[in-house]
């Protein structure tokens, strides 16, 4: 697990294309976040002009000078060797998916069976975007799905160019942390 | 003055003689009279916390009170009444007195506040209810009105709106004649529980149990429901592992009145699972927060997260 001695606290924001990762990373990151991204060769899988080929990376310093580090992976399996980079020892997970994606469920299970077994703490939290729009699917459908595997993890409703909805995401994380951290020292 | 019965199960010779002795030495100083008696008389049971645990499960299920008795502090459970021996002659006349208050105030436990639980009340049975209920109506607020149908709930945009932000109070249903009107707006059944326990009153319900233990099975989805911050706490520290109604407070740093809520609001929503004291038991844990670098560090983030947003 990533720790505070060897100063590398991680999270990491995935899912697929199109999700909002690169959003979400720069309505929370204190600079201007590094991109790498390219112009999308891929319009079947979403028709926006540019995506993420090597990683996002924003930052957030706290008061007592500490550092997160937030890393966005790229949202295509053929750059699935990334996710691994990336998601080994990460002190959480944030999954982003877009609500009105055909397969979304399926999408979830990808990127959670991806990424889960990288974070020592299990630490998952679901951001879930156009919620609202027709065809949706509904926050109570993926945790069901997550419940059916033994899993309890937040799944929210959000707009990830909204920063308040990304730190929600976020101060979410922190708090399973800390409850699991909390669990673990009265164990 | 009250007389109270009790009964010791499961404890080492000394450990009972030493209570015994010391049941002599309070009495006339307690608040109620204690006398001992079987286990199928008694009111409480002293019972030692690795012995008996059939005993215990069927103790609990009765819902008296039972003093765990520990020979370890380290392995302190999550219990309301825990005694550990080396008895102490103070510590023992302490217990019994909380114990003769928690069953005094337990036998005048009215819904005291009956008026304010009746909405969610009230909701809580037409949620139960499974196959056509048809339509029902309650008071939210003095002038506007919700009901329920379809298995959704209908109101005005201002009504939905004020039921979200606490600012109207939910009544107790009853069958509707009408349905409601077309500038009504559909909402899910689940969210409108989840906001009438979420600004209900600050006691716990009264079909919650303050000796049993509660966990979240799933998280409320706070992106919609609009979240304020000790409720991500609260379901962060539910969600780990079952608590206590006190101990969740305790864990989470809010007020007992914000766990009852949110415990209320869970329950209501169909979020919430519990468990008797037993099987707490089989898994006991201490109830000191942990304290370390990666804590105090996750603690700093929260807390950074808080003051940006």
């Amino acid at each position: 697990m990533s720790t505070v001695d060897d100063g590398e606290f991680k999270i990491v924001f995935t899912g697929p294309m199109g999700a909002g990762k690169t959003t979400a990373i720069a309505a929370v990151s204190e600079v201007a976040p590094v991109a790498t991204e390219v112009a999308n060769s891929d319009l079947i899988a979403h028709t926006k002009a540019s995506t993420t080929v090597g990683l996002d990376f924003g930052r957030i310093t706290l008061a007592s000078g500490q550092i997160v580090h937030l890393y966005g992976t790229p949202g295509q399996a053929r750059f699935r060797f990334m996710w691994d980079i990336l998601g080994r020892g990460a002190a959480g997970v944030i999954v982003l998916l877009d609500a009105t994606q055909a397969g979304a469920l399926v999408q979830m299970d990808m990127f959670v069976d991806a990424f889960l077994p990288l974070v020592p703490s299990g630490a998952l939290v679901i951001g879930l975007g156009r919620t609202t729009l027709p065809g949706a699917l509904g926050s109570e459908a993926f945790a069901a799905r997550l419940g059916a595997r033994g899993i309890t993890a937040p799944v929210f409703s959000i707009d990830a160019r909204q920063s308040r909805d990304v730190f929600l995401l976020v101060r979410t994380l922190a708090c399973i942390l800390e409850a699991q951290a909390n669990a673990e020292a009265a164990a | 003055m009250q007389t109270l019965r009790i009964c010791d199960i499961g404890l080492s010779i000394d450990a009972s003689l030493a209570f015994h002795s010391m049941l002599k030495i309070v009495s006339g100083r307690s608040v109620a009279s204690w006398q001992t008696s079987d286990a199928d008389h008694a009111d409480v049971l002293l019972v030692h916390v690795n012995s008996n645990p059939g005993a215990l499960s069927a103790w609990t299920s009765s819902g008296k009170p039972a003093v765990l008795v520990i020979d370890d502090r380290a392995s302190w459970p999550p219990a309301p009444f825990v005694l550990r021996y080396p008895f102490r002659v103070m510590q023992l006349l302490s217990l019994l007195d909380s114990i003769a208050e928690h069953l005094r105030s337990r036998s005048t436990r009215v819904p005291s506040d009956g008026a304010a639980w009746a909405g969610a009340v009230s909701l809580r049975h037409l949620m139960a209810q499974t196959g056509d209920r048809g339509w029902h109506i309650a008071h939210a607020g003095d002038r506007s009105f919700l009901w329920v149908g379809d298995g959704q709930a209908h109101g005005l945009p201002a009504t939905l709106r004020g039921l979200r932000e606490g600012s109207v109070t939910l009544g107790a249903f009853s069958a509707a004649t009408e349905r409601p009107p077309a500038a009504a707006q559909a909402c899910a059944l689940r969210d409108v529980a989840w906001w009438v326990g979420a600004h209900g009153p600050a006691e716990l319900a009264p079909w919650l149990r303050p000796d049993a233990a509660y966990r979240v099975h799933r998280w409320p989805d706070f992106g919609r429901l609009g979240a304020v911050p000790h409720l991500i706490e609260l379901a962060a520290e539910a969600s780990a592992r079952a608590h206590l109604p006190a101990e969740l407070a305790n864990r989470a740093g809010c007020t007992p009145g914000d766990a009852h809520r949110f415990l209320a609001a869970a329950s209501l929503a169909g979020l919430l699972t519990s468990f008797t004291r037993a099987e707490v038991l089989e898994h006991p844990k201490a109830a000191t927060p942990a304290r370390g670098a990666w804590t105090r560090f996750v603690a700093d983030l929260r807390r950074h997260l808080l003051r940006v947003a």
